[in-house]
């Protein structure tokens, strides 16, 4: 590194705003020890960076604080409610899951020959197993659709 | 006695902090009151230095605060919450001076010039003379003409007293850019104070 008059005065400014590391801060304490031109101007960084951290601060108004505690408030609770609308939905969306498959041996055996002669003839289990996975969704979408409307009425009113 | 005091006061702060940002992670109202205490006038001088102008200074506080609210589940526990606070005042205020005043952002997202400045000769005195001013309005006249990447170093750095890879957090910089544009916008506030010196004087 160096270490010469030339290459300290460079880090002056940084020196004066803390932005050394150990050893380069050292590095110029030691120069500006010996070196009264290096220390002068040290001496000036260190005023000019006195003179920015006395900056007077603004303050923002109390009605702006108080504008964006609310609205931050009201989005948070949006946010919040949007979350938990979404664990619902998975939640939901799990249980009647669950729900079909577990009702659809029930669905056979009241069917029971009906459906058989059928799949013997389509020759396909997956065929009404899918379709009767389809009922189900489409029950499950009017659901939403119904709940989305209320939560459209709660917020308005 | 003060390095004890830092010493347990400190990791204290930050816990109450940590508490509070969890709070509101968990959608608790409650929390933006000491949240928004602790940072609003920080926040706030932040956004006035780096678009200089109060009513898009408080449309940009408020924006913030609303992104903070949105995006506080994402926030990662184990960084500082100060820099991803301000990092969401930066990227919301880059995006409006890039869309509103795009001559504005001059040197904030080029790289930085390599570039080697000479004071005048009479540069020291003239410095020594503004600063014995004290005329704070001074100062702040000198930070207001320079680029926007230069105020917003300086504000951090001075006025937030961040540290310096916070500061490389909120900017999204490497370190070494940091100090490179702290440097110079020393050097360039400099500059403008010993060139508003004389005229001042002159009054």
């Amino acid at each position: 590194m160096k270490n010469g008059h030339e290459a300290i005065r460079e880090m002056l400014a940084l020196a004066a705003a803390g932005a050394l590391d150990e050893k380069e801060a050292r590095l110029v304490e030691e120069h500006a020890a010996n070196c009264t031109d290096c220390a002068a101007e040290l001496e000036r960084w260190q005023s000019l960076a006195g003179a920015l951290r006395r900056v007077p601060t603004p303050q923002p108004s109390k009605e702006l604080i108080a504008r964006v505690r609310a609205q931050a408030e009201w989005k948070l609770a949006e946010e919040v409610e949007r979350r938990r609308d979404t664990r619902v939905m998975v939640l939901l969306l799990l249980f009647s899951w669950t729900v079909l498959l577990v009702t659809w041996p029930m669905v056979r055996l009241v069917g029971g020959g009906a459906i058989s002669w059928l799949e013997t003839s389509l020759g396909n289990l997956w065929f009404w197993l899918s379709g009767y996975m389809l009922v189900g969704c489409l029950a499950a979408g009017v659901a939403i659709l119904f709940g989305l409307r209320e939560r459209g009425a709660r917020r308005a009113s | 006695m003060s390095a004890a005091l830092m010493s347990w006061e400190e990791p204290l702060a930050r816990t109450e902090l940590a508490a509070e940002v969890a709070r509101l992670r968990q959608g608790d109202p409650e929390a933006l009151d000491p949240l928004l205490a602790r940072y609003q006038n920080r926040l706030y001088r932040y956004l006035l230095r780096l678009v200089r102008d109060q009513a898009t200074a408080e449309d940009l506080f408020q924006q913030t605060w609303l992104r903070v609210v949105e995006k506080v589940h994402q926030y990662d526990a184990l960084r500082s919450f100060e820099a991803w606070l301000f990092a969401l005042a930066h990227n919301l205020a880059i995006d409006h001076l890039r869309r509103y005043r795009p001559e504005s952002l001059d040197e904030l997202l080029s790289p930085d010039e390599p570039r080697h400045r000479q004071f005048p000769s009479a540069g020291p005195d003239a410095l020594d003379r503004a600063l014995r001013l004290e005329r704070a309005g001074m100062v702040v006249e000198a930070l207001d003409e320079l680029p926007a990447v230069y105020r917003e170093l300086l504000s951090l750095r001075f006025e937030e007293e961040m540290k310096l890879v916070e500061i490389a957090e909120v900017l999204d910089v490497p370190l070494s850019t940091v100090k490179t544009r702290l440097k110079r916008g020393l050097e360039r506030l400099r500059e403008r104070l010993v060139n508003l010196a004389p005229r001042e004087m002159g009054q």
